[in-house]
């Protein structure tokens, strides 16, 4: 493993584990939905971001808002640290345990509670699947829209924690966007709802904050979802290049032609070969860059735009173009890329996915930077691209057994990002912060906007006790963030734990 | 201490840059004098603008930044007029999607659309809100100073971003309460080709409720729904709609010309269901939505409240709150997710039955947009929010605003 400060870990908890975990039996019904022993520990001890492990203090899995409330307000009271946990997919580490937290797994909250369709919308407990809720309403001909690849086994409560995007989002937009209502449990045990089924909430926009809060904020137990319409069709455009340049300057292409596709997906050739061994989806070969464009909605539309689109790339100088022509073209199309993940890893024991986002202008000079530093670093990349909203997935191929490789592929990684923001871009599109990008965080932030983000942090848990350790490469003392005039140039509070 | 030498008078700054801003703001804070921040004052008559406080004004912090058509993104001074915005969106066949109402009618009588600043600072949207969202929804970066007196930025210039708390967010819909704004960056969008508006005529409301749910579930990806009551037909300047004598539940279909009229043709056999089908063609129909998108200052003295309900509930609503509670017609926008209601002014009892209809048909929120002559003070503007959710908001306020300098009291009394 590599290295990882985490906060300080406080021995004297750790001796108390039995007493607490007897506490903690007393809050919930079923006794057995507190674990303490090693073994039933091991089980979380890591998230999507397998590089780092942790068994936790305990693990805690409640069945209802009462019994989160009543182990939010035992923590508070007895400051305990507290992570909460999803499906445990995700790849910045965002559910990482702490040798000193409790692990919240929110897992029997799988019912989904009420299908509105007059109101088009969803009411949830957070442990149901993405997929699952799209699942509940494909009957009546509805979808919800956000779909991260990990969706038939992430939940939406997690959804929610990292405001995870997938293939659709510049058309139909993040988690931030498709949801309407949250339950949250605070540390305090205090429970409360925002929002509900109408559109605009009064007061500050608190769903716009819980959304991507990566757990530091509070416990999501009760979601409500916006769902869509399923479109009446969709068709799909795969068309290859020659150079990623040409590549780029279709997509441009096609958005300067005021189109906006429901999917725009970008490989390059490493991936694309790796994807055709793996699935046969038909692939070209003998492409640098391969383009999936998926259009969605009326069939007149759908129709009318893939001809646009065919023109566009022909202009652009594409060397093959092929447009699905029925639903089981249009998924074989898609399987490559949905197998792109696991088909780089029949190549190389071990791989590294990134998550950053540029400006789309920026791709081709991103892209040959990145060659270069592969060069440098003696590691192969692979590039899957959400080519539409500028989010890029470098796939670094290593060794977990070579060693000292899975550190340089970090290292690879965070010039990756370096870049990203170099470029004008971000760190993370969107897979979060986590443990995995937080000490880059002062690559984008000022000490200044750090301390702005963490005074929402102290209005919801001034303690700090939800997730510390993530997100924030220092902990800051709410107290201390509450001075005014932090003097310019000058790092204030020298004497806190920076990670 | 700096004096402005644009300022007009004793009691306003006008900010040069973002320097001034600063000073402005620590001067502020030092002296513990409240501010009023303003752009171009359309939206003045919402929530309590104190006006013994010391006016900040951003106007002159204006144009804009940068904007790349091809990127989806522009970035922009927060004073910079929407009007400038508008017609540089428009030259690239490219808009904000969220549809901006214009809320100098209802201020002035005379269209004024305001800062873009003042736009993300309320949330206001317009009919494509179901579909589109709100300002919330396309506010990717800012650059502000917080009540604290110290410059920040959060989020960024491309459209998927998740690195760190969502604060353009937060700062959307505050009204200046935390932060003042000096650059924002937002997501811009494709223009439609064309649009058609579809009309039946003389729906009842629970009719019309139905039907408004009905078409919208429909994959002709509908883009506006509204029902005007008999008395708002009649005002209105396109003259299918003022011909009519009655009511009118209107849906409106956007995109490119082939796919409009694909789906126009579908929807028309739908339609047709309900009654005769008045088709609208694309420039009057145009007019027609920025009628319904901004509110027109209509007849007598009254509060004009803008509310939120969930979209099958707002007959429910108006049967709850009362006939003769209402002053005049009420709008209905969002498909049935949005009231614009013209209430008695200075009614205290008919506020509270709006709060509590509102939370007897399962939430929503509401906002004084303008109110009538009878001035009160403090006007109580916003529907009253949770205990725990009022808490937290005040938290919030405190941690960015702990002197209470910036809009004080604009949302609510503590906050």
């Amino acid at each position: 493993m590599s290295q990882l400060k985490m906060p300080d870990v406080d021995e004297t908890l750790i001796a108390r584990r039995a007493e607490i975990a007897r506490d903690l039996r007393s809050l919930i019904a079923d006794p057995e939905s507190v674990i303490d022993e090693e073994h039933g520990r091991l089980v979380y001890d890591s998230d999507g971001l397998t590089a780092y492990r942790q068994p936790p203090f305990l693990v805690c899995l409640p069945s209802s808002t009462s019994e989160v409330s009543a182990v939010l307000r035992y923590c508070s009271d007895h400051n305990i640290k507290v992570v909460p946990r999803g499906a445990g997919t995700s790849l910045s580490g965002g559910a990482l345990p702490l040798a000193d937290g409790i692990l919240l797994g929110m897992a029997k909250f799988n019912k989904i509670v009420e299908i509105d369709f007059d109101n088009k919308c969803v009411v949830t407990q957070p442990g149901v699947t993405n997929l699952g809720i799209s699942k509940a309403v494909d009957h009546a001909g509805y979808y919800y829209a956000p779909d991260p690849s990990s969706q038939i086994a992430c939940t939406i409560g997690g959804n929610v924690a990292e405001n995870s995007g997938g293939v659709h989002c510049l058309k139909y937009g993040l988690t931030t966007n498709n949801i309407l209502g949250l339950e949250v449990v605070l540390i305090n045990g205090d429970v409360m709802r925002i929002g509900g089924k109408h559109l605009d909430a009064a007061g500050y926009d608190l769903l716009g904050v819980m959304v991507g809060s990566e757990g530091l904020l509070g416990v999501v137990t009760e979601v409500t979802v916006r769902i869509l319409r399923k479109p009446e069709t969709a068709r799909a455009a795969l068309i290859g290049f020659g150079s990623a340049d040409a590549a780029g300057d279709c997509v441009a292409d096609i958005i300067a032609a005021g189109i906006i596709p429901a999917g725009m997906e970008m490989m390059d050739r490493p991936a694309i070969h790796a994807a055709e061994d793996f699935v046969c989806a038909g692939y070209p070969r003998d492409v640098e860059a391969l383009l999936i464009v998926e259009l969605d909605g009326p069939a007149a539309e759908v129709d009318d735009l893939c001809t646009k689109i065919t023109e566009i790339a022909r202009t652009r100088g594409a060397t093959s173009t092929r447009v699905s022509e029925n639903e089981e073209e249009r998924l074989a199309f898609w399987a490559g890329r949905k197998a792109a993940f696991p088909a780089v890893g029949r190549i190389s024991p071990d791989y590294y996915c990134m998550d950053g986002t540029i400006p789309r202008a920026q791709l081709a000079p991103v892209l040959k930077r990145m060659a270069e530093m592969s060069e440098h670093y003696g590691l192969r990349v692979a590039n899957v691209f959400h080519a539409g909203d500028g989010n890029l997935h470098p796939l670094i191929l290593y060794d977990a057994n070579v060693p000292g490789q899975l550190e340089t592929a970090e290292e690879f990684g965070a010039d990756i990002l370096k870049l990203c923001v170099e470029v004008g871009g971000v760190l993370t599109g969107e897979h979060g912060v986590g443990v995995e990008k937080r000490d880059l965080m002062p690559h984008m932030f000022t000490e200044t906007d750090l301390a702005h983000q963490q005074r929402v942090k102290c209005a919801f848990d001034p303690e700090g006790l939800l997730n510390p350790g993530k997100m924030f490469p220092t902990l800051h003392r709410c107290a201390e963030l509450g001075r005014l005039h932090v003097h310019q140039g000058k790092l204030p509070h020298a004497d806190l734990p920076r990670f | 201490m700096q004096t402005f030498p644009d300022s007009d008078s004793d009691n306003i700054s006008i900010a040069r840059d973002e320097k001034d801003l600063e000073d402005c703001i620590r001067r502020s804070v030092a002296e513990d004098t409240p501010l009023s921040i303003e752009g171009l004052g359309t939206k003045r008559a919402i929530g309590n603008v104190n006006t013994e406080h010391r006016r900040l004004s951003l106007e002159k912090l204006s144009g804009i930044v940068d904007y790349e058509p091809n990127e989806l993104v522009l970035t922009a001074r927060a004073g910079t007029p929407l009007s400038e915005i508008h017609s540089a969106l428009s030259s690239e066949q490219q808009q904000l999607a969220f549809e901006p109402p214009d809320m100098g009618l209802v201020i002035s009588g005379n269209p004024n659309p305001g800062t873009i600043g003042g736009l993300l600072a309320t949330n206001l949207s317009g009919p494509r809100r179901f579909v589109a969202g709100a300002p919330r929804d396309h506010f990717l970066g800012v650059k502000g100073i917080s009540g604290r007196g110290e410059p920040f930025k959060a989020g960024g210039r491309v459209v998927k971003n998740v690195t760190g708390y969502d604060m353009c967010k937060l700062l959307a819909g505050s009204y200046g309460t935390l932060a003042v704004m000096t650059e924002v960056t937002v997501k811009v969008l494709p223009a439609p080709e064309t649009s058609v508006s579809l009309v039946v005529a003389g729906l009842d409301q629970k009719t019309a409720q139905k039907a408004l749910t009905q078409w919208t579930s429909t994959p002709y990806a509908i883009s506006g729904g509204a029902y005007l009551l008999e008395r708002l037909t009649a005002n209105s300047s396109v003259p299918e709609i003022s011909v009519l004598d009655q009511s009118a539940t209107i849906i409106r279909i956007e995109g490119t010309a082939v796919s409009v009229k694909s789906r126009a043709d579908f929807l028309k056999q739908d339609l047709a269901l309900s009654g005769n089908v008045i088709e609208i063609e694309d420039g009057a129909s145009t007019s027609l939505w920025a009628e319904i998108c901004s509110p027109q200052p209509g007849p007598g003295d009254c509060d004009l409240w803008r509310v939120s309900v969930p979209p099958s509930k707002w007959v429910h609503l108006l049967e709850t709150l009362g006939r003769e509670s209402i002053e005049d017609d009420p709008l209905v926008d969002w498909a049935g997710g949005l009231l614009w209601l013209r209430l008695p002014t200075d009614a205290e009892m008919v506020r509270e039955r709006l709060f509590s209809a509102m939370e007897e048909i399962g939430g929503g929120s509401a906002v004084l947009v303008r109110p009538g002559s009878k001035e009160r003070t403090p006007r109580q503007s916003f529907s009253p929010l949770f205990a725990g959710v009022h808490t937290l908001n005040r938290r919030l306020k405190e941690n960015f605003d702990p002197k209470r300098i910036l809009n004080p009291g604009r949302m609510y009394p503590d906050i």
